[in-house]
């Protein structure tokens, strides 16, 4: 697709813009393309391969990561997160774990926010219509024994616990496949259907001017220089992740419930230690959680290569050589609640937005009642020793250390992570609660859109990308439906 | 860049890499001084890459503990011998100011990534499907 350049300014004409190229506006860019609207989406990080840079790996980190991995939420007790910088976005770096939402969900959602047609029936077409073009898949006999010793545990205990498919094509037999992300799925299918992909371009704000909207930002050249770019779009879609689409819109005026809710999947980590090899070279991404508890809290085991290992033993003297003899009989688990809540807001001079979170004591609590319940499952596991990954926590050898353990979580700096942000901008009828209607179109604008995961209203309890994904399809029907009315 | 720019940008580089170099000793005093480098760059890297408020904090951070090493020792931290090195960067790490703890939290962290990250011999052939 050519792109119309208006005076050789660098201003470029089209019909609808998307920034951001994540599930949300990988998916919305698609349907708009699809259909035969002229779309433009823009991406602030770089086109790579999937396979640019081994998964997980440092230099992954670097290439594909927003900040390089740095995302810390300020406040009393801190939270760091990471979100994916990429054609992409987060899809591109995380395991692809796929749930569709619970329809409990939904409905609170729906309640609470007075989202209109958000039910488990009216959303399962998208569901479907988003499985069709990234497939999920089961690991089946191929989960890993680090991944099944959790499931193990949590069945001992009594407890419901489950495999996740991922969004991943498994090829058994020569034990590897194809991840699903969005570069390797919806934003083909978004360049074969017209769809005109500018990555290394920034958008830093947007204004309103002869009915249409000005997108200005910098396009980063081959030589590492930006220079400045303009869009002249009639409708924009803002899906550049929860974090900075609330940023871009309150640098562009647009501030009415914008930013002040984001919610994240706060999560504390045990490595465990057991009695035989668990953990080998060239296993599948661990896929076996534990649902007892949902919503309160849920349990998972993490990527625990050698490298991730060292760093959640880190604090402990002598890590070096513990992760060098042991580290095949080790796997990192954590428990993941949906407490906490921050604020996003610009700092005059700064570019990057700052992030305040807060933890209240029954959020603290969950989290201390999560990590007990995560050692049970762990020692009913067969797990010789566990390491609390917080500063001070003492090391436990059975289950009568549990006792040891505070009621209420006490953390450290750096022990409190997510790879999960939502809500920013919730969707809904309800204005005195939300920032967008109940299809993403932001109150009080025209042909401005959300569609991201900052439009959910809370968190999803189980991970959140097939949500996003299938409220991006069906909030991008509804536009093309209502022929962005 | 002014002289004085320049001066600044020499005495964090220094710094940081001799954090970095503490962190490493810590666990791996045997490692060759490619590898060493390796690490370093990744931090470096890292701190490049961080949120733009947080690199001028870490900046003013990093510029203060190396500072703050002429009292007790008499010289810049990044002058230090490696004993006194290491008393330096104790004293942040146990330190009952929040701020210097956690300087020292992040460096660990990522010094500790970029270490586990350097290829293992024993590891070498598989390392690609361990990170897939």
């Amino acid at each position: 697709m050519i792109l119309r350049d208006r005076s050789g300014s660098g201003e470029i004409e089209t019909e609808i813009l998307v920034i951001g190229s994540g599930p949300g506006g990988a998916v919305s860019g698609t349907l708009f393309a699809q259909s035969g609207r002229q779309t433009t989406m823009v991406e602030e990080g770089d086109h790579l391969a999937l396979e640019a840079a081994p998964h997980f790996s440092r230099e992954e980190m670097l290439l594909k990561y927003r900040n390089a991995g740095v995302g810390v939420a300020l406040g009393r007790n801190k939270l760091a997160w990471v979100e994916g910088r990429c054609v992409g976005g987060g899809s591109e770096v995380n395991r692809g774990l796929y749930h569709r939402t619970p329809g409990y969900i939904l409905d609170d959602w729906r309640r609470r926010f007075a989202v209109h047609d958000l039910d488990l029936a009216a959303m399962a077409p998208h569901f479907a219509a988003c499985e069709e073009v990234a497939r999920v898949e089961y690991a089946g006999s191929a989960a890993s024994d680090m991944s099944r010793r959790l499931q193990q545990g949590a069945q001992a205990q009594g407890w419901l616990a489950i495999e996740a498919p991922r969004l991943y094509r498994y090829d058994r037999d020569q034990g590897g496949g194809v991840k699903q992300s969005m570069s390797a799925t919806f934003v083909r299918r978004f360049i074969e259907a017209g769809g005109a992909l500018l990555p290394a371009t920034r958008i830093d704000r947007l204004r309103r001017m002869n009915g249409r909207w000005i997108a200005e930002g910098s396009r980063r050249g081959e030589d590492g220089k930006r220079r400045p770019v303009t869009f002249r779009a009639r409708t924009v879609v803002a899906a550049c992740g929860a974090v900075q689409t609330p940023a871009l819109l309150r640098r562009s005026g647009l501030s009415h419930n914008i930013g002040n809710s984001l919610r994240f999947h706060p999560m504390v980590k045990v490595v465990a230690e057991f009695d035989r090899d668990v953990n080998q070279p060239g296993d599948f991404d661990p896929v076996h959680q534990v649902k007892e508890f949902e919503p309160r809290f849920g349990m998972g085991c993490s990527i625990s290569t050698p490298a991730m290992l060292g760093v959640a033993l880190s604090s402990r003297p002598g890590h070096w050589d513990l992760v060098a003899e042991r580290w095949r009989r080790m796997g990192i688990y954590y428990v993941q609640s949906g407490g906490g809540e921050a604020s996003v807001r610009n700092l005059p001079g700064f570019e990057d937005p700052i992030v305040r979170v807060r933890f209240s004591q029954g959020d603290l609590s969950v989290l201390g009642e999560g990590l007990r319940r995560l050692c049970e499952a762990l020692f009913a596991a067969g797990a010789q020793r566990i390491y609390p990954c917080l500063a001070g926590y003492p090391d436990l050898h059975s289950p009568g250390d549990l006792v040891n353990l505070p009621a209420v979580l006490q953390a450290s700096d750096g022990s409190v992570t997510s790879v999960h942000v939502f809500s920013s901008c919730p969707m809904g009828e309800d204005t005195r609660r939300s920032a967008a209607n109940s299809f993403g179109k932001v109150h009080g604008t025209d042909g401005l859109y959300i569609n991201d995961a900052s439009l959910l209203c809370g968190p999803t309890s189980v991970n959140p990308q097939g949500t996003v994904m299938a409220v991006a399809h069906r909030n991008a029907a509804e536009a093309l439906a209502r022929r962005f009315r | 860049m002014s002289e004085g720019a320049r001066d600044e940008t020499d005495a964090l580089a220094r710094c940081v890499g001799a954090i970095v170099d503490v962190l490493i000793d810590e666990s791996r005093p045997d490692l060759p001084p490619c590898d060493r480098r390796t690490v370093v760059d990744y931090v470096r890297a890292t701190l490049a890459a961080m949120p733009d408020h947080f690199r001028l904090g870490f900046r003013l951070l990093a510029l203060a503990f190396d500072i703050t090493a002429l009292p007790a020792h008499g010289h810049r931290f990044s002058r230090l011998a490696p004993a006194e090195r290491r008393a330096h960067l104790e004293a942040w790490r146990g330190s009952r100011l929040g701020f210097r703890r956690s300087m020292i939290a992040f460096y660990t962290t990522f010094a500790c990534y970029g270490l586990y990250s350097l290829p293992r011999a024993q590891d070498r052939a598989p390392v690609a499907k361990i990170a897939a």
